[in-house]
Order: C-alpha cells, then sequence, then structure tokens
C-alpha cells in the first residue's frame, strides 16, 4: 500500500477506470428507454401518417374548390360588346336578285361611260377667247364652255399649255367619265 | 494516399457520437439510439453515480436519456455529444438534489456513510480505499475530477459545470491533492 503514496495522474486514471468497470449501468435502464423510444417512433410514424392524409385531403379539397369556382371566373372574365340596331334591314331579296341588280348597275355606268366618250371622243377642237371666257368649238358647232377654275387648275399641275392663243387649235384629254384633264396645243389645224 | 484519409475521415465521422446523433435527430432511429447509450451509457451512470446514490443515478440516467429522446432536435452538431448529454445529467441531478433539499456537501456525507460501512468488509481492498478517496472529496472536485477522467477538457467542464476555467484547473488541482492526501492516510491507517 505504501506505493500508494506516490500516486501519479496516471495510476490515478488507472483507479478511476478500474471503478468504472466495477459499476456498470443497470440493464433496466437502457431497456426502458428503448421501449420509451420504440413508443415515441410509433407515435411519430401515425402523426406522420395523419398529417400526410390531412396534407392529401387538404390538397384535393382545395383543387375541388378551385375547379368549382373556376366556371364562374371564366363567365365574369368575358367583356361583352354592346351593340346597339337602330335600323332592321328590312330588304327581303335574294341573292340572286342582288346579283342581277348589281349587274345592271355596272352596265347602266359601263353605258354612260360609253356615251361620255362617244359625247366627247372628238378630241381636237379650236379655242376661242369670248365674253363669258374661253370656249371649245368642236365639229358638230358645240361649244364646251371652260370655267375659270378648270383653267386656273389645269395650270396649277400644268396640264394646259401656256401659249396656246385664241383661234389655235386644240387637243383635249378626258378621262373615262368626261373630265377634262389636259389641253396642249395641237400641231395640225381642225378639219372637220 | 488522400482517398484513404477521405474514407478514413468519412467512415470514422459516420461512427463519431456526434455523427449518429446527428443521424438520430433526423431519422430518430431505434438502432442509432442504441449505439448512442451503448457508448456513453456507463459513462454517464458511473458519473452520475459517483455524485449520487444508485438509486438516484438510475433515475437521472433514464430522466437523462429520455430528454435526449425527446430533445434530440435541440442537438447542435458543433457541439460534442458526450458533453451535451453530461450537462443534462448534471443538470437534473442539481435540480432533483435541490428539489429534496439535499445540500450538496450532505450528499458528500451521506454516500460516505453509506460506502464506509462496504468498506468494513474488506479495508485493505485497493479498490475501495480508492472509493473512499474519490468520495470523500468535496462535490464540485468531484464532479471535476470524474468530468476529466471521463476525457473532458478544462473548457469542456468549464461548459459542462457553468464556472470559469479557472475555478475547474483550481478545483481539479484540490481534488488530486485531497485523494493523494486521504489515500496516503488509509493506506497509513492500514498499515498500522
Amino acid at each position: 500500500m505504501t506505493k500508494l503514496i506516490q500516486h501519479s495522474d496516471d495510476e490515478l486514471e488507472k483507479h478511476y477506470a478500474k471503478r468504472k468497470l466495477q459499476h456498470s449501468a443497470p440493464a433496466s435502464i437502457k431497456r426502458h428507454v428503448l421501449a420509451k423510444q420504440q413508443d415515441n417512433q410509433s407515435t411519430a410514424y401515425i402523426f406522420r401518417r395523419i398529417s400526410y392524409v390531412a396534407v392529401a385531403a387538404s390538397t384535393l379539397l382545395l383543387m375541388s374548390l378551385l375547379l368549382i369556382q373556376q366556371p364562374d371566373q371564366v363567365s365574369k372574365g368575358i367583356d361583352y360588346q354592346l351593340v346597339q340596331l337602330h335600323t332592321l334591314d328590312t330588304n327581303t331579296e335574294s341573292c340572286s336578285d342582288c346579283i342581277k341588280n348589281r349587274y345592271a348597275n355596272h352596265y347602266n355606268d359601263y353605258l354612260a361611260q360609253k356615251k361620255t366618250y362617244a359625247a366627247h371622243h372628238k378630241t381636237k377642237a379650236v379655242l376661242n377667247l369670248a365674253i363669258e371666257g374661253w370656249q371649245l368649238k368642236g365639229c358638230d358647232d358645240e361649244v364646251l364652255q371652260l370655267s375659270n377654275e378648270l383653267i386656273a387648275a389645269l395650270s396649277n399641275i400644268q396640264q394646259i399649255d401656256p401659249q396656246i392663243n385664241s383661234g389655235d387649235a386644240v387637243e383635249i384629254a378626258f378621262d373615262q367619265t368626261g373630265i377634262i384633264l389636259g389641253i396642249s396645243r395641237s400641231g395640225n389645224h381642225l378639219r372637220c | 494516399m488522400s482517398f484513404a484519409l477521405t474514407l478514413k475521415t468519412r467512415l470514422f465521422d459516420r461512427t463519431s457520437n456526434e455523427s449518429l446523433m446527428l443521424r438520430y435527430a433526423q431519422s430518430g432511429d431505434r438502432v442509432l439510439l442504441t449505439k448512442l447509450y451503448d457508448t456513453c451509457g456507463n459513462d454517464l451512470f458511473h458519473f452520475v453515480l459517483t455524485l449520487s446514490d444508485p438509486t438516484l443515478a438510475k433515475d437521472i440516467c433514464q430522466k437523462t436519456w429520455l430528454k435526449v429522446i425527446e430533445k434530440k432536435h435541440l442537438y447542435q452538431h458543433t457541439g460534442q455529444f458526450k458533453a451535451w448529454l453530461f450537462t443534462l445529467a448534471r443538470n437534473q441531478l442539481i435540480d432533483e438534489l435541490r428539489r429534496n433539499k439535499h445540500n450538496i456537501s450532505d450528499t458528500v456525507q451521506l454516500i460516505i456513510g453509506e460506502q464506509n460501512t462496504e468498506a468494513n468488509i474488506d479495508d485493505t481492498a485497493f479498490s475501495v480505499l480508492f472509493d473512499h478517496a474519490l468520495l470523500a472529496l468535496a462535490f464540485e472536485q468531484r464532479e471535476a475530477f470524474c468530468l476529466q477522467q471521463e476525457g473532458f477538457s478544462i473548457q469542456s467542464i468549464a461548459s459542462i459545470t457553468h464556472c470559469p476555467a479557472e475555478t475547474v484547473k483550481s478545483r481539479l488541482r484540490y481534488a488530486k491533492a485531497n485523494m493523494r492526501k486521504m489515500l496516503n492516510k488509509y493506506s497509513g491507517e492500514h498499515n498500522d
């Protein structure tokens, strides 16, 4: 026992470890703890399952609510355009009648244009200055009175020859509807 | 070489108490808790037993492990698992001693009294002498000494016992000096 007098730290550690070996924990502690752990685990498992079911059910409920509300939202989302009717079409013509009428109108226009062209196809005339203003005399003794506005308009677009004098033979350009588009001096005399 | 080192580190990490506890905190797996108990159960019981009596030690150990189960989410990876476990046990023990209105120094006397009767059975047994010397220490000194023998650093002991590191050093110094003195005394008496 005298060797115990010089107890080094290592010896104390050795004695402590030896003492520890003599006092191990009772097995009942481990059993109790593990049983408690098992209870906890099963409770946690049940709660986890319940939470999964709850999440799934709430998701389904949410989706069904959304599906129920969606048609209302769609109907609310449409913007209707309001059209006010002031008159009702009372035309009872059939489609073939419409086409016939349209053809008839076009034909009438064609005849009118032909008539105008026939009336003014004589593009050559003699320009005379009278008291009333400028006149164009054709071969059929028909006098065409030119208004000052027409003269001014043709001058603006440079469609009238400024060198034309009274008594000069001129060539007149008409459009399809008989409107005078330009007057230019003709190199030849008017021969009717 | 580096691969072997990495593999070794990984394997070591997986079997460390901290890794086991982290995995247990995540999964609540019973096997992991069993491993932790097998690693630290006896150490904890011996520590608590040295500071109290067998009945109280068993009770405290059970409560501590149940707390590990219940508060597993509070475990922080930064800390050492064993230090956390011992802190829980120590806090429980101190609460229990206060609740039962035991003065800490009274507990020491109680334990010494109990051990004296056992010591009479075989006074020459070396382990009994060591027990005497250990249990005769003041509570704080015994606590610091046990924690150091369990492999905790000064800082860890300070953290577990909620006191400054200098105080821990002082307690350890006194604990070892007193143990040597008492062992000398006992051995002297037995020699006589």
